[in-house]
Formats: structure tokens, sequence, C-alpha cells
């Protein structure tokens, strides 16, 4: 079967669980309709960043083709709100403390600076749910809080955002060309995220936007990121929509952005598709083994047997634990340490500035400036060692993915099968790589997890580092000087605010330093536990297809001759059946 | 003596002792600044449109502006008898310069130099706006081009010089970007050597922007500068934030008769089509409309869609009779008037102080780096003017106060700012009353403010640093007395 398009993986994968399910496997075919599903409605995960007030929620708006996001002059967005698919529109807040529905029109109140000045509601994210089109096939937005902001701990925070995202649209508007901050930001991304989407937006209000984006093109392409740049407007769009009419859609530029759109969704589901292919490679491999056990010790009992019980010990010892877990323990426990040691490091360093500074200054002049710029050096430090964890993790999981194999083909060798990658067909495309783009996206795919399952995990991290879990810096300076004496401007007092002001620092800086790693230590062990679960339940299926081979042979030892060639052939036959079927998932 | 004749008579023996060495040459610098107009110099991020604003200011399309980066070195604007640009080159003699004026702006001819050899260009221009204020226009910050960012700081702190070469800053800002509140931070780190709060006055720049072109686009735009002014990280760095659509500004001060009768014709339209044209500006460049569509383009990349929108919806309430009265409405809400006016109440009130204040600091400086016989003298008088000159305290005081390193009891803040001289030093100003007011109003108000301001002052509750600043606010109030020689009973 030539695996052409979407239907016909569906098709297949379906066909390849209906046969694990007779043969009684429900374990094998779990994992098929699990990747089956995970297919039909893959969460593709966007995340729309950029300065403040460039227009990204309006783009957000304007995509979906409904005010989902609340848009204003003045600063407004400050929790990253995601937009997905729903057949009724609904809002849903998952705070530090809880997660609930909460109704459509609270949404302001919820993710906008004037309503939730700070994120005094402590939202970690808001998930919006929307009957649109766009989002049908499993996209979802992530609309994000502006970067440059005066009191911007944001950034770190949707840096984070996309190390797990699939794509990310980097918003300017059209008034000015990049600047320094917006390059860098650039590049950073570029470095996380698979997939940079340049947006030009407001291109109605600005004469000269054409000069711009070639003067952001040239940009671009010293930093490495593919164009074109995407002209937009999204006031047109939602005028257009309002008024039902086309030429304004058509000026506004949002069809070639769902475009570009379109191309990240496919990319992301021609990986998913492959993985799942995979999947049904390596399951068809367990089904065929019995009868294959079975077909070889018709021909030569003795070194069957001998080979199977040999598989079986090799996958008893997989499943009972040995060397796989080991491996994920040490790794994990490795990681922690290296995470905690990086974690010391860089805030050690944050102290050592920090001392610098108040060494040189008059602490009194500037709390209010300094406190929030300690916060944002150390949300963004934390923000570094959390993507750090995710290379790390990535690392051990392909070790992990790449120890199991070899036991696979031990003990289920089935075909050889070119890898998946290059038998795709991909019309003028790079073949998608296996080993995914991040090493976040792919240590929680292999986990088990999608785009925003994915999202969810690192949620505690995201909230870390947008929202302290430690004290405010203010409260920390309060206990070592009253207020009162903060604004006493005497020169005589300097030296010893300086003193006070660098025992709240230390302490500060202390605080924070425990509660990352904290959280990073439980995102790394919740890491652990999955992998853990998930490759226990390969290990668990290995080894009971390896008894089965083994007790299949055993059974043909013992029966009479008259059957047996008919046997042999009935066989041959299903496990021609069977090849077939993986050579269509592979090959 | 008046502070400025004091610090007159401090470069006076100053001449005297550099007589005869290389010192005088910079002696006579710093007079020439003294006597001359005050120094603003326009700072902000790249592309924040400090060009365009400057041209407004000056009332004519001089300083070159671009939707790409531009300024590439601080270009000196000041009056002059002839027209006139030299070159000064980092080593070697300043040069004239050859320059022509194609579409408005000035195209100055470098010649051999690379704008990365200059220091500055210089122009001399006959003007009237210019006779109060020399304006300076400088390269941007955050640029993507690092030499651009590089040579704003060079200009606002030079290595070789402790006093920067502006006596005020009109510091613009589209939104307060962290890059902004860097970079005003990094020019008022010393309290008295750099920018002040009182010297420094920030501007919401292209606010037509903030509403996107909307015609209440600057309404939103006075939203948010209303919520910058009552940031206190903001307060400790400017006096204050306005919101200025330069480009309106801009066009509007140099609009010509052909501009305005395209106008009215646009006006003319009838409704429905006239919103079509300016739904969006590609719209208004390709549409069939009145006029060439070349004359439309032009129009719009002067004016912008707002000031396009604004116009046309003046003269439809009957705003812009004639192109005189078009022509106030748009400066009216371009912003640029309120600019003005405070660049009179705020620095050109202020102006012998604030020159006076760069004066001595270059005084210092100069004596430090290059003692001669009797300097020591000099020093000293230096600096017991530094510390005594009331309009310093003064200054020093509502600094402290406006960055919040000093705080009053309850509510006397806001009312000793002003009486320091924080809304303007005019005694009106400083008594909180409007410009009308009659002489036994200000005499009331007067007699008022300095018996409170004396008992707190006096009282045996008042100590340290708030004790201080109630009598520099008795001071300020016997000055006003004494200044205006109103008999107190
Ligand atoms: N004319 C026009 N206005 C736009 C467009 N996109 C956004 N705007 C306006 O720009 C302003 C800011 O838009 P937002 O969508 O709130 O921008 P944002 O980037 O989400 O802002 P923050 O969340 O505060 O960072 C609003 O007044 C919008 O109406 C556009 O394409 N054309
Ligand atoms: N809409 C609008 N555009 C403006 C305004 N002021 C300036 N611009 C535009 O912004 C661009 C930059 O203006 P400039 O005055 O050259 O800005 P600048 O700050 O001097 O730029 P650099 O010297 O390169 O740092 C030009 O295309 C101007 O037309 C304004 O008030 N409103
Ligand atoms: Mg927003
Ligand atoms: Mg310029």
């Amino acid at each position: 079967m030539a695996v052409g398009n979407e239907e016909d993986v569906s098709a297949l994968l379906a066909d390849v669980a209906r046969r694990a399910q007779a043969a009684g496997r429900t374990d094998l075919s779990e994992r098929i309709v699990a990747h089956a599903e995970r297919l039909a409605r893959p969460d593709v995960v966007v995340v729309v960043a950029g300065e403040f007030k460039v227009g990204k929620s309006s783009l957000v708006n304007a995509l979906v083709g409904a005010a989902v996001c609340p848009v204003d002059d003045d600063i407004a967005t400050s929790v990253p709100t995601l937009v997905r698919f729903a057949s009724e529109p609904g809002v849903h807040v998952r705070r530090l403390a809880d997660d609930a529905p909460q109704p459509v029109e609270d949404i302001a109140r919820l993710v906008t600076e004037q309503g939730n000045p700070d994120n005094r509601e402590d939202v970690r994210i808001v998930e919006v749910g929307v009957p649109s089109a766009l989002l049908a096939d499993g996209l979802i937005l992530v609309d994000t809080p502006g970067v440059g902001g005066l009191s911007s701990t944001y950034a770190s925070a949707t840096m984070t955002t996309l190390a797990l995202a699939d794509a990310v649209l980097f918003v300017s508007d059209a008034s000015q060309e990049y600047t320094r901050p917006e390059l860098d930001f650039l590049a950073a991304a570029r470095k996380v995220c698979p997939e940079v989407v340049a947006v030009l937006s407001k291109v109605d209000v600005v004469p000269e936007w054409r000069r711009i984006s070639e003067l952001n093109e040239g940009w671009l392409a010293g930093a490495g990121v593919p164009g074109p740049i995407v002209a937009t407007s999204a006031a047109l769009q939602l005028r257009g929509i309002a008024g039902d009419r086309a030429d304004l859609r058509d000026e506004s530029g949002l069809a070639a952005l769902v475009g570009r759109l379109r191309g990240v969704t496919g990319r992301v589901r021609r990986t998913m598709a492959a993985g799942a292919l995979d999947e049904a490679r390596a399951v068809l491999g367990q089904l065929a083994a019995p009868l294959r056990a079975e077909h070889e010790a018709l021909a030569d009992p003795d070194a069957t047997i001998a080979r199977l019980e040999e598989a079986v010990e090799s996958a008893r010892r997989l499943s009972a634990d040995s060397d796989w877990a080991a491996l994920l323990d040490d790794g994990m426990i490795d990681l922690e340490n290296q995470v905690g040691a990086e974690l010391g490091r860089r805030m050690k360093a944050v102290l050592a500035d920090a001392g610098r500074t108040v060494g040189t200054s008059d602490p009194a002049a500037g709390w209010d400036e300094f406190g929030a710029a300690l916060a944002r050096r150390v949300s963004e430090e934390v923000s570094a060692v959390a993507v750090g964890v995710g290379d790390l993790a990535g690392a051990l999981a392909t070790r992990l993915a790449e120890e199991f194999a070899e036991h696979e083909a031990l003990i289920a060798p089935m075909v050889v099968a070119p890898p998946v990658a290059a038998v795709l067909p991909l019309a003028g495309e790079a073949p998608p790589t296996l080993t995914r783009a991040t090493p976040w996206r792919g240590v929680l795919m292999d986990a088990g997890w999608g785009g925003l399952e994915a999202l969810g995990v690192m949620g505690s991290i995201l909230t870390f580092t947008s929202i302290s879990l430690f004290n405010p810096f203010s409260l920390v300076i309060g206990v070592f000087i009253g207020g009162k004496t903060v604004r006493d401007a005497r020169r005589r007092d300097v030296e010893r605010r300086r003193d006070q002001a660098v025992e709240a620092v230390e302490q500060y800086v202390r605080d924070a330093e425990q509660a990352a790693d904290r959280e990073l230590q439980a995102t790394s062990r919740r890491i652990r536990r999955e992998l853990r679960t998930t490759y226990q339940r390969r290990a668990d299926a290995l080894y009971r297809s390896a008894r089965e081979s083994l007790a299949a042979a055993q059974r043909t030892i013992g029966s009479d001759d008259a059957r047996r060639e008919s046997r042999r052939r009935e066989l041959a036959d299903r496990l021609g059946d069977l090849e077939a079927l993986a050579g269509g998932a592979g090959g | 003596m008046t502070f400025v004749a004091e610090v007159s008579r401090l470069v006076a023996s100053a001449a005297q002792l550099y007589a005869g060495t290389p010192g005088r040459q910079q002696v006579d610098e710093i007079g020439a600044r003294l006597a001359g107009p005050l120094r603003v110099a326009i700072a902000g991020k790249v592309k924040a449109g400090k060009s365009t604003l400057l041209n407004a200011l000056v009332g004519e399309e001089l300083a070159p502006t671009d939707a790409g980066e531009c300024t590439r070195v601080p270009w000196w604007f000041r009056d002059g008898l002839t027209y006139r640009v030299t070159l000064r080159p980092r080593v070697g003699t300043p040069q004239a310069a050859r320059f022509t004026r194609t579409d408005g702006a000035l195209e100055v001819d470098l010649g051999d130099f690379d704008a990365g050899d200059l220091e500055s260009i210089d122009v001399e221009w006959p003007s009237r706006a210019l006779r109060t204020l020399t304006l300076i226009d400088t390269p941007g910050i955050a640029s993507a081009t690092p030499a651009l960012t590089h040579a704003a700081e060079r200009f606002f702190s030079p290595d070789d010089e402790r006093a920067g070469p502006a006596d005020a800053v009109i510091y613009l800002m589209r939104h307060l970007h962290a890059a902004d509140v860097g970079f005003l931070e990094s020019f008022t780190d010393d309290a008295f050597a750099g920018s002040t709060p009182v010297n420094t006055i920030a501007v919401l720049s292209r606010a037509d922007e903030l509403g996107v072109g909307r015609l209440d686009a600057m309404e939103s735009a006075a939203r948010v500068a209303g919520r910058y002014r009552q940031d206190r990280r903001l307060a400790r760095l400017c006096q204050t934030v306005v919101p200025v659509a330069g480009l309106l500004a801009q066009a509007a001060v140099t609009m010509r008769e052909d501009e305005y009768r395209l106008f009215r014709r646009l006006a003319e339209l009838p409704d429905g089509e006239l919103e079509e044209l300016l739904l969006s500006v590609d719209r208004f460049a390709a549409r069939p409309g009145p006029a060439p569509a070349a004359e439309r383009v032009a129009l719009l990349r002067r004016f912008g869609i707002f000031g396009t929108r604004t116009a046309v919806h003046l003269i439809r309430e009957g705003l812009g009779a004639d192109a005189t009265a078009l022509k106030a409405g748009l400066l009216a809400v371009s912003g640029v008037d309120d600019l003005r006016s405070l660049l009179a109440q705020q620095f050109a009130a202020r102006s012998d102080l604030l020159k006076g204040r760069a004066a001595l600091l270059a005084l210092a400086d100069l004596v430090r780096r290059m003692p001669v016989a009797g300097t020591d003298a000099l020093e000293a008088d230096v600096e017991r003017v530094q510390a005594g000159a009331h309009e310093l305290v003064e200054m020093r005081f509502l600094n402290a106060l406006r960055s919040g390193e000093l705080t009053l009891p309850a509510g006397q803040d806001a009312e000793a700012a002003r009486l320091l001289g924080g809304d303007g030093p005019d005694p009106r100003a400083r008594l909180g009353l409007d410009a009308s007011a009659g002489d036994a109003d200000v005499r009331a108000a007067l007699a008022d403010a300095l018996g409170r301001w004396q008992r707190r002052a006096e009282s045996p509750l008042a100590f340290g640093p708030a004790k201080e600043a109630a009598q520099a606010v008795v001071r300020a109030c016997e000055a006003l007395a004494a200044g205006l020689a109103y008999g107190l009973e």
C-alpha cells in the first residue's frame, strides 16, 4: 500500500489496530489507537510573539475571525492566551492553584494588564475555545504578552513557550524596520523553535510599508530566517469579515499567512504520521513474531527454540528492570545535578552583578527599577536553565530509544524497511526528520505528549518565569529596610543602605534559586516518570511477544506430521500478508 | 548678584588665569555657551521621529528624515546671519561643507569624510525659532546598527568631558521600552553632572500611531502619556511626558497652498467615497479620486494617514476655512503647541539656570584637568557657588522630590515641588495660580504659602532632609516676594 496521504495512513493504522485486537493484543492496539487519535487531531502549537503593541492580539483575532483576544491602544495582553478549536465558545483558566472554566465575558478581566495588572490573579495560561474553521485541524494559536515592555519579565516566559512550539509568528509593525531588541529576539527564537514566520503588521496605515518590508527582509536574511515576510492588515481583514467584503479580505494579506500556517500544520502532521508508521511497523513486528517462530520451528525446531529462549530471557530482563532503567535513572540524576549546578552558577553570576550595581550607586535612588531588573534577570536565567533541561532530557531519551531498538530487533525481527522519512512522498520538500527539530518537543513526544500536553508539563516553568513563585523583591527589601529609611537620602547613610541592599539581594536570589530548583527538579521528575511508564509498557509488550512466540514454537513441535505442511503454508501466507502491510507502513 | 552673573564672574576670572595657555580657548567656549541660546538635544530610540520633530520645532524641513535609519551624526542647528554648514571632524580642523536643499531637507556633501569620522555637523541657519534655543538632532539608540547607538552614547557622555554638550534634553519615545529607561538612566546617574528630571522632557512621539491613525488617536496617546506620568520610574528621569504627532506638525507648519486645495477637494467627496479612499494607504494611492495619484501619494507621505484624515475632518467641521485656519487646527491637534509652551515654561524660563549649571560643571572640569597658578582658589569658588546658589539648591530638592529620593509628610510633595518651580519658575505657576490671576491673589497666595512652610520648617517634629526641604521652600517663597517686591505684613 502506498502511503500517499493521511487517509491511507489512518486506514493502515486502523487495520493494524484491528489485527492486534484480533490477536488479543490490546496492549499493542492501544498504542496504535493513541497515535491514530493524535494524528486525527494533532495539537499544532503556533506562538504569536513580538514587541508590545505591534498587533499580535489583533492578528490572532483576524485569523480566527472573532474578537477573542482583547485589543487596546495601550498595553493589553499580560497572560499567554491559547486559542483552540471548540464547537462552543468557552474560556478555561489555568491558575497556579487550580484550573477552572470561566464565563467568556471574563477574558478581558483575566488576560489584560488593566484587568489583571502584574497578573495578580496568578493566571498561568488562559485557554479559549472558538468554532473557527482555521483551527479545526488542530492548529492552536498562542497570543503572548509583548516582549519589550518596561515591566517585562514576560520575554523569558515567551522564550520558554517558544521552545515548545511548532512555529512562531514573529510580528513587527510596518512603522519601523527591525530594532536591535527585535533582532536579538529573532535570533534567540530561531535557535529554540523549528520555524519562524515573519509578519509585518498594520500595512493599511503606513505609506512606506513596502520599503520597511524590504529592509526587514535584508535583516532576516542576515539572521538566517527564511522569508518572505507576510504583510498583513488585521484591521482590513476584520472589516472585511464584518462587512462581508472580499476586496478588503484580499487586501489584508491574511490569506498568505493562512497558507504559511497550513504549511506548518502539514509539516507537523507529516512528522507525526512518520512516527505513527514507525509504531505500526514495530507493532506488526510483534504480531508477526509468534507466526514467524512457529514457521521457523517447523523447519528447524532446535535452533528456533534456542533463539526464542534467549529472546525471552532478554525480554524478561528488559521488563524486570535492567539496563535501560538504570540508564534512565543515572541519566536523570546526572541531569538533575547538572541543572542544580548550572542554576547555582547562574545565580552566583546574578549576585556578583547585583553586588557591583549596589556597590557603585545609592540603592535608595532606584529600588523599584533595581528590583524589577533583578527579577527580570533572575527569570531570564531560570528560563535558560529550563530550556537546557530539555536539551539534556532530549539527549537521554534518544539514547533510551536506541537501546530499545536493539532489543526489539532481537525479539521481534521484522521487515527490514528503509527509514520512513526516506519513503514518505513529500513533493518538493525536505523530508521530515525523526529526530525532531527541538529536543524539548522530541523528548516530550517520545514520552507520548503532543504539543498541548507539552505546554502543560512546562506550565510550572512558564509560571515560574512569568510570575514569581517567591516573594517579590520589594517585600524582601522591606524586611531589611523600613519604608521610611528607604527614602532617607542623607549621604552618610549610603554605606548602611548598601549593606542592607546586599543582604536583601542575597536573600532574594537564594529564595529564587530554591524555588527554581524545586520547580525544575519537579519537572525533571515528571519527565522521568512518564518516560519510565512509557518504556515499561513497551518492555512488557515485548516480553509478552517473546513468551507467546516461544509457546507457539513449542506447540508446533508437539503437533502431528500430517497437519504440518498445511500449517506451514498458512503461516507463510499470513506472514507475507503482515510483511506487505509493514512494507506499506515503511517501504 | 544673580546666579548667572556670579557664574559669568567666575568665567571671567578663569579667562584671566588661563590667558596665554591652551586652556584659554576652552574658557572662551564656556563663556560663549553661557552667552548663547540654550542647547536642547533631541534624543531617543532610532526612528522615534527625532529629526521630524526638530523640523516641526524649527518650522522648516531642514534635518533629513527617512523611513530607514537616517541620522548618523549629531547635527547642530543654530541661528546665524548666513546659511552655513560646517563639518567638525573628530581629528583635524572644521571645514565648510557644500550643501543643497532638495525636497525640503538639507543635503550635505561630506566630501572625503565618512559619517563615522565626524564629531558633528554644524548648521547655521537664520531662523527665529532658533534664536532662543539651539537644537541638536542626535543619532538613535537601540539601532540594529551598533555604530549608531555608540554615536548617540558618545554624544551624551563623551569620555573627555564630564559636562555633556546639551543643557537640556527632549527625550522621544514611542512606547516605553526597556531600552528607553536604560538610556535615560545612563545619563542621569550622576546626581549633578548628567541630565536630571528638571532638564529633561519626555515626548510620546509619533503619537498618532498609538491609535493607528484613527481620528481619535491623539486621545489614546494622551491616555498613555497620562499613565506614563504616573510611573515612578519615569518621574525619576524626566519632568513630564507629552504626546506629539511630529509628522503632522512638520507637515502643517510647512503646508503649501496646493496641499490645502487638495484637502478641500477630498473633503467635498461624498461620504462613502471618502471613507473608501481613506480605508488604507494603498487605496488612497491607487483608487480613482481627486488629483493625480502622484499628488495624493505625496500628500500622504507628508501628512500621514492620520494627518490626512484629520485635515479632511477639520475642513468638514468648518475648522479649515482657509489654509491658515487649517494649519492652526492641525498644529493644535498634533500636540506640538503644548510642547512649545512646555519648552518655554520649563526650559526657556530656566535658561540661565540650566546654562549656568552646565558652565559651572565645565569650569570645575577644566580646573581639575588643567590646573594653572591660581586655579585652586577658582576651584573653591566654583564649589561654593555650586553648593550655595539658591537656584541650584532649589533644583536639587526638586529633583530629589521627583525621583522619590525625598518624600515629605502626606500631601506636601506636590505643593513643595510646585513652589520650587516644578511647574515652571514663573510666580503664578509656582503658586498654582492661573496666568491671569491678579496681583492681589498672588500676594495672598504667597503670604499663605510662606506662613505655612515657615511653620513646617520650624516645627520641632521636622528633621533631616524634610526640614531642609521645607527651608528651601521658604527661601523660594522669600525670593518670590523679594523678586516681585511685594510688601508682606
Ligand atoms: N490599522 C490597523 N490597526 C491595527 C492593526 N493591528 C493592530 N492594530 C491596532 O494596534 C493596536 C494594538 O493592537 P493589539 O492587537 O492590542 O497589539 P498587541 O501586540 O497584542 O499589544 P500588547 O498585547 O499590548 O503587546 C490596537 O489599537 C489595534 O487596533 C492593523 O493591521 N491595522
Ligand atoms: N505617523 C507618523 N510618522 C512619523 C512621525 N514622526 C516621524 N514619522 C516617520 O518616522 C520615520 C522616521 O522619522 P525621523 O524623524 O527620520 O526619525 P529619527 O528619530 O530622526 O530617525 P533616526 O535619525 O534614523 O534615528 C519617517 O518615515 C517619518 O515620516 C509621526 O509623528 N507620525
Ligand atoms: Mg495583545
Ligand atoms: Mg533622525
